[in-house]
Formats: structure tokens, sequence, C-alpha cells
């Protein structure tokens, strides 16, 4: 009797751990379905915040982005309106009739940035020219897309007014990296003055400048898309913060591992639609 | 099998059909609800981006000096499509008046391009900004709210929903936004040339 009620008991805990291998199985093969997603733009970089897929910005620049799209999101996301998310977006196309081929909303959507629509997406578009053998890529075309909500607070005048006056800054005489750095402080200035109501945001455009070419980097920010594996095994995956993180543990819990264990695969699943500015070189 | 069992399992599992029924019923009504809504946000969203386009054009043909001496062609196309928006009062008016705007607004940039006797007020480049910007918004606002109507009208032929359809009297198919070809692209702004 005693055996019988030991058996009954390893079939019952063999049984139950085959259900949860199944729950587990099914639960990933929706995660995949979901990652197989017909997808018309690369996914972003496993920063979310920088992708250079031109590879046209120095690393000072990709880093200094990153720092400070991480520092509005993390200095709002408690604040009314806040979590406001501002990626950089760069491509290398072979000429300017090749751009019309990208949708800025699209990209903006298929990234999903910010919370509650209050995102800002910069894509720079470059081509290839060679000169001397090398090549090099030249600027084309400045984009920027802001979310829904963000709209009233980043209008197309102010837009077009910051990036004549920092972007397209003669001082610069056409490096990007510093129109690029110029134009996200004053957006930034705006948006935690303006909007989240700081005292100041300060910046000193001459210190950058000095920094960008005397920075020496001793690490390099991945730039390459999410792989498949870290965008279907992130936190972060549609399912949101909360209910991403226990799924990833238990997917840990039971097969060993969740690889893009802190990999935003998404942002806070923000939209838009199609309000910005478009300015060519 | 006695004939209160066989009663009691052909009652299961009529009471199962039934129970399918229902919520396949109560899921494919609320679908449809759903579907019918979007619809009606994304109309509202073209109708809020014509409006603020309705609002700015004005200001940009104020802002151009000299449109009704050298382009009145120009001038009364844009006059002609700000009349059509105020006086529209179905979908099918609202195109033809939202054409209209688009057409006359593309002819306007090519013609203070074009024109050196024209002169513009320094708000114009900002005017443009916002115009262009609001061509965008409304081509994105046009492609949402046709992508809904398909979304719908793809919902409502469908097997089993078009029975639904039938029974909660979503037979009604709405019509598409439609443009002339290239009416919605996007000038973009070249002030360096």
């Amino acid at each position: 009797m005693a055996q019988m009620k030991c058996l009954s008991l390893i079939l019952m805990i063999k049984a139950s751990y085959k259900n949860i291998i199944y729950i587990g199985m099914m639960l990933c093969l929706t995660i995949i379905l979901f990652g197989c997603q017909e997808r018309n733009y690369p996914r972003h970089t496993s920063v979310f915040y920088m992708n250079d897929y031109a590879e046209a910005l120095m690393e000072y620049t990709r880093q200094s982005v990153l720092l400070e799209a991480e520092a509005l999101y993390e200095n709002t996301k408690d604040l009314d309106q806040g979590g406001a998310q501002l990626v950089v977006a760069t491509f290398l196309v072979e000429n300017a009739s090749e751009i019309a081929s990208y949708d800025k909303t699209e990209l903006y959507r298929e990234w999903q940035i910010g919370t509650d629509d209050m995102g800002v997406l910069i894509i720079l578009f470059f081509e290839p020219y060679v000169e001397n053998d090398i090549t090099y890529k030249s600027f084309l075309e400045l984009q920027v897309e802001v979310g829904y909500n963000m709209e009233p607070y980043l209008t197309p005048t102010t837009l077009g007014r910051i990036a004549d006056e920092s972007f397209f800054n003669p001082n610069y005489l056409g490096d990007v990296n510093l129109g690029l750095m110029h134009m996200i402080y004053e957006i930034l200035e705006i948006l935690y003055v303006d909007l989240y109501g700081f005292n100041s945001f300060t910046y000193d455009m001459a210190v950058f400048e000095e920094d960008l070419y005397t920075y020496t980097p001793t690490y390099y920010l991945d730039q390459d898309p999410l792989s498949f594996w870290l965008y279907i095994f992130s936190p972060y995956l549609l399912l949101g913060d909360g209910l991403g993180l226990i799924f990833t543990i238990g997917i840990f819990v039971l097969f060993g591992g969740g690889l893009g264990f802190f990999v935003r695969a998404k942002g806070k699943g923000g939209s838009s639609g199609g309000m910005g500015i478009f300015r060519r070189r | 099998m006695n004939n209160r069992s066989l009663v009691l399992v052909i009652g299961g599992v009529i009471f199962l059909f039934l129970v399918i029924i229902g919520i396949s019923l109560i899921v494919g009504y609320n679908n449809l609800v759903d579907l019918d809504e979007d619809i009606q946000g994304k109309y509202a969203e073209v109708e809020n981006r014509l409006q603020e386009r309705h609002d700015k054009i004005g200001q940009v043909v104020d802002a151009v000096d000299g449109l009704q001496e050298y382009a009145l062609s120009v001038y009364e196309a844009i006059t002609a499509a700000r009349a059509a928006y105020n006086a529209a009062d179905s979908l099918e008016e609202l195109i033809e008046a939202d054409a209209l705007t688009a057409a006359a607004f593309t002819d306007l940039l090519v013609v203070v391009e074009d024109n050196p006797n024209i002169n513009v007020s320094s708000g114009y480049v900002a005017l443009i900004d916002e115009i262009s910007s609001m061509e965008s918004a409304l081509s994105v606002a046009r492609r949402d709210y046709n992508e809904s109507v398909q979304d719908y009208n793809a919902s409502i032929r469908r097997f089993p929903r078009v029975l639904y359809a039938s029974l909660f009297g979503f037979e009604r198919t709405y019509e598409y936004w439609k443009l002339n070809d290239g009416a919605d692209e996007v000038p973009v702004i070249d002030f360096n040339d």
C-alpha cells in the first residue's frame, strides 16, 4: 500500500513536471511567434537609445547620447507624463532617393518609443562616397518624429528652429557629432525645463567638443541590431516590465538561462502620428 | 446506459453547445464594436489633422507677399480648397476638400520656390515646417484610417463574423479615404538651395 502511494506520488510529481515543461514550451513558442513578426526595419540595438547603423558617429557621441537618453527616462519616469524616451538612429543609403523607403512613423511604432507616447526619434541618413580609395559617409537628411503626446511640446516650429540653430550650425562645419549633440541638448532643455518643471538644464558645447576629439574609448557600445534570441528572451518583450520579468525568471528556472535578462527589446509602448520635421543637407 | 443518463449526456452536450455559441456571440459582437470604434477614433484623428492644417494654411498665405499678383491661380486654388473644406459635411466632400488643399499647397510651395518676385516673411519657414509636418501626420492618419476600414470591412464579410454582423446590425461598410496619386506626398524642406 505504501509502495502504491509512493508510486502515485512519483507519477504526480512527474506529471506536474511534465506540465510545467509543456507550459514553458508553449510560452516559448508564443514568444518565438511574436519574435517572428514581419519587420520592415532592423531591430534596435541592445542599448535601445543609440542605433548607429550607418557607423557614422564617433564613439564619444554614441555614449553621450546614451547617457543623456537613459538619464531622461530615469529622471522623469515617476513624474506626470514621465518616462520620455529619446532614441537616435542612423542609416546608410545608396542615394537620397532611397530615403523614401524609410518611414519614420513606422520605425517609431516598431520600436515603441516612450511611455504614453512621450518619445522622440531622431533619424540621420548618410550616403557613402569614395575619395582616394577611402570610403567616407556624407550626411544627407535629418528626420525627427515625436510621439502623440509629445507634439505640443516639440512642435515642428520648435524642432525646425532647433535644427537650424544647432544641427545645421555653420560653426560646426558639417560635423554631425557636434550638430546632433547640440540638438539633443536643446531638446532636453525644453523637456526638462518646460515640460517637467526642472529649474534648469545646462550643457557646454565647448566642453563636449574638446572631449569629443580627446576621448579614447575603453569600451564600445554594441551597435548591431538586437539578435533574435536576445529579443525573444528579453523581459521587456511585449509583456512589459512586470510580466516580462516574471516570464524571464520562469525561463531562467526552467531552462537554466534568460539570455537577454537585461536587454530592452522594445521601448515603453509609445506610438506616433507623423509629426516632426524633415531637413535635407 | 439508462434513459436518465442518456438525457443527462444529451442535455450536457446541448448546454455546452449553447455556452460555446453564447461565448462566440459575445466575443464576435465585442470584436465588431472594437473595430467600429477604432474606425471612429481614426476618423476623428483625420478630422483633427485636417482642421490643424486648415488653420495653418491661412497663415501661410498671409506670410507670402505677392501671391495674388504673381500666382493668382494658386491663390484661387487655395481659396477654393478652404471654401470646400468649410462647406464639407460628408466624407466624400471632406476627401475632396482634402485633395484640393493638398494639391494647392504643393503648387504654393513650387511657386514660392521658383518665383523670385514673391517675398516671404520671416515666419514663413516655420509655417512651412508646420504644414509639412501636418501633411506627414495627415498621411499617417489617412493610412491608419484606411487600415481600420480594411480590417472592419474584411471582418464583417468573413465567416462566421458575417453572421454576427447581420445579426447585430453591423452590415454597413465604410468608405476608404482615397487621394489622387502623389497628393499625400510630404514635401521635404530644403532651404540651402
